[in-house]
């Protein structure tokens, strides 16, 4: 198992979380989310948002509306729904205990 | 001096440069493939061109109106290629082999068909090229049309993953005539002028070749998408292949052909807008003699069906004619649920004519599933009369309704075990 496979199993099991958390601050379009996922290094290509999105929203999760925008087409906003919320409450609650696991765990090793 | 392409994209206009169009309508048309395997949904699609169109946006100013191969490059990097997004999806394509390879039942199948994909299925069953089972089909036709019908109502089609496979198409665009030796040519990897030599030659010989140029003709597809043209050649659909398919293919537009080729192909271009225009008057006949003939047809059943629902629903007797006072009273012999059960047959009959004739005209298309039903009632209708009807001729006989010249001849006999007997009298 090499570095590049290992960074690429955590990126994709954290992918819906980070866009659930960048979603559920503001209603963003998804350029937004991308700026944010690429500043983060989450992702290094784009088009792997879109799947992602549209599962999210066929699974409840999140919902999307389009607005006008001051230069050229109308937007697609995505906000989370109040299921998708709920989701990700156990998200986080999960992930901070993986983190401190982990976290236990190396320092053990120091 | 390139030529330009005008594309909409994610609400849009672009003006693109042809090489750039080329690549751009490949890397559209893979993710398009990719995604509707994965999700079944057209909306990645159209966020895909929305974002896509946001990028040559910010890339189009006012000296810089139209967008070239660096910019779709550019913007292909961004997005990200197939193999990207693999990696990230990937445990959804794991499930979706998994289910290829359990999955080994005989499906018809509608990516690659040519009448319902029956062939094709078979052929994807058997993991045979498909045109084997096509040509073995055609050869015993009256009997195999039967099984094809069978097989068309019981087995339900699949989209089966056109890369997977090698397929023969006719590679018209840079065939002579119906670019059925190109095909073949890459197909087999043989060079197309060898494939075309032999043809020629068998043409000395009976005109063997003649039937199996026409018969891979009839039974083969034109390859008209970027991926049914890769496919051809034994490509597989994905961007680093995409852009060698297109390197090849410009090369190929730039390399001249040789003096022996060239004059060898000269009979062949000069013959190939005359076959091919041939051929169009051939079908334009064929269609206009299918038109009369359908037409004959539909209003002899119509005629038929006045004629008949008019007569058999009224009560005449003798006194009001007759002269026909035999041919009525014949009518009036007839039950009513027997004329009920005729005229809803000849209408049926009259329905589906017209929806084959309008199909094989003008290639419309009705809702399969309606058509399906319609043949099923036909064929249910047609069954109530073949059980009704020797019944009703053997009442005649005995009402001595029968015209003269069976009367006098023959007698109808029911036979329990073999249904109504025409026995010649002595």
């Amino acid at each position: 198992m090499s570095t590049e496979n290992f960074k690429i199993q955590i990126r994709k099991g954290l992918l819906e979380f980070c866009v659930l958390q960048i979603v559920s601050n503001k209603e963003v379009y998804a350029s937004e989310i991308i700026e944010e996922l690429k500043n983060s290094e989450i992702i290094v290509v784009e088009g792997t948002v879109y799947p992602l999105l549209s599962r999210l929203k066929k699974f409840n999760y999140i919902q999307h509306n389009w607005k006008e925008s001051t230069q050229g087409p109308p937007r697609k906003y995505y906000s989370i729904t109040d299921f998708g919320l709920e989701h990700l409450k156990e998200l986080i609650v999960s992930w901070s205990d993986i983190n401190s696991s982990v976290k236990k765990l190396l320092k053990i090793k120091k | 001096m390139k030529k330009t392409f005008t594309i909409s994209l994610g609400h849009s206009i672009f003006n693109v440069e042809e090489d750039a169009y080329e690549i751009l309508k490949m890397y559209l048309d893979s993710i398009k493939n990719y995604f509707q395997k994965m999700e079944n949904d057209s909306e990645i699609i159209s966020d895909f061109e929305l974002r896509i169109a946001e990028n040559f946006s910010s890339k189009v100013s006012s000296n810089k109106s139209c967008i070239d191969l660096k910019d779709v490059k550019q913007v292909i990097e961004i997005m990200g290629s197939l193999d990207d997004f693999k990696e990230i999806y990937n445990d959804v394509e794991y499930e979706q082999e998994e289910e290829k390879k359990t999955d080994n039942k005989l499906y018809r199948d509608s990516s690659n068909r040519i009448i319902a994909g029956v062939c094709s299925g078979i052929a994807e069953y058997f993991k045979i090229d498909p045109i084997i089972v096509r040509v073995l089909f055609f050869i015993a036709v009256p009997l195999n049309l039967i099984v094809y019908i069978i097989f068309w109502i019981g087995i339900p089609s699949k989209d089966f993953d056109p890369d997977l496979r090698k397929i023969l198409y006719r590679d018209k665009e840079n065939g002579i005539i119906g670019g059925v030796a190109k095909g073949l040519s890459n197909y087999l990897k043989i060079d197309a002028n060898i494939i075309r030599v032999v043809f020629t030659i068998s043409l000395f010989f009976g005109g063997a070749g003649l039937l199996f140029y026409l018969l891979l003709w009839f039974f083969t597809k034109e390859a008209k998408t970027i991926g049914e043209k890769m496919n051809m050649s034994g490509f597989n659909v994905n961007l680093s292949n995409i852009e060698d398919f297109i390197k090849k293919k410009t090369k190929n537009l730039n390399s001249p052909e040789n003096t022996i080729t060239k004059v060898f192909l000269f009979p062949f271009r000069l013959l190939a807008p005359l076959i091919n225009a041939l051929l169009k008057i051939g079908i334009f006949v064929l269609k206009t003699i299918f038109f009369m003939f359908s037409s004959i047809f539909i209003v002899f059943i119509s005629v038929l069906l006045l004629i008949f629902s008019t007569i058999s629903f009224k009560d005449i007797s003798p006194e009001q004619d007759p002269e026909f006072y035999g041919s009525f009273e014949l009518f009036n012999a007839i039950p009513d649920y027997f004329a009920i059960f005729s005229v809803i047959f000849l209408l049926l009959t009259i329905i589906i004519s017209v929806i084959i004739s309008f199909y094989v005209l003008f290639k419309k298309k009705s809702n399969s599933y309606f058509f399906l039903f319609l043949i099923f009632l036909w064929i249910a209708f047609l069954i109530l009369i073949m059980i009704s009807l020797p019944n009703i001729i053997l009442n005649m006989q005995d009402l001595n309704l029968l015209p003269n010249w069976i009367n006098g001849n023959y007698s109808f006999i029911w036979k329990w075990n073999d249904g109504i007997m025409l026995n010649k009298n002595n």
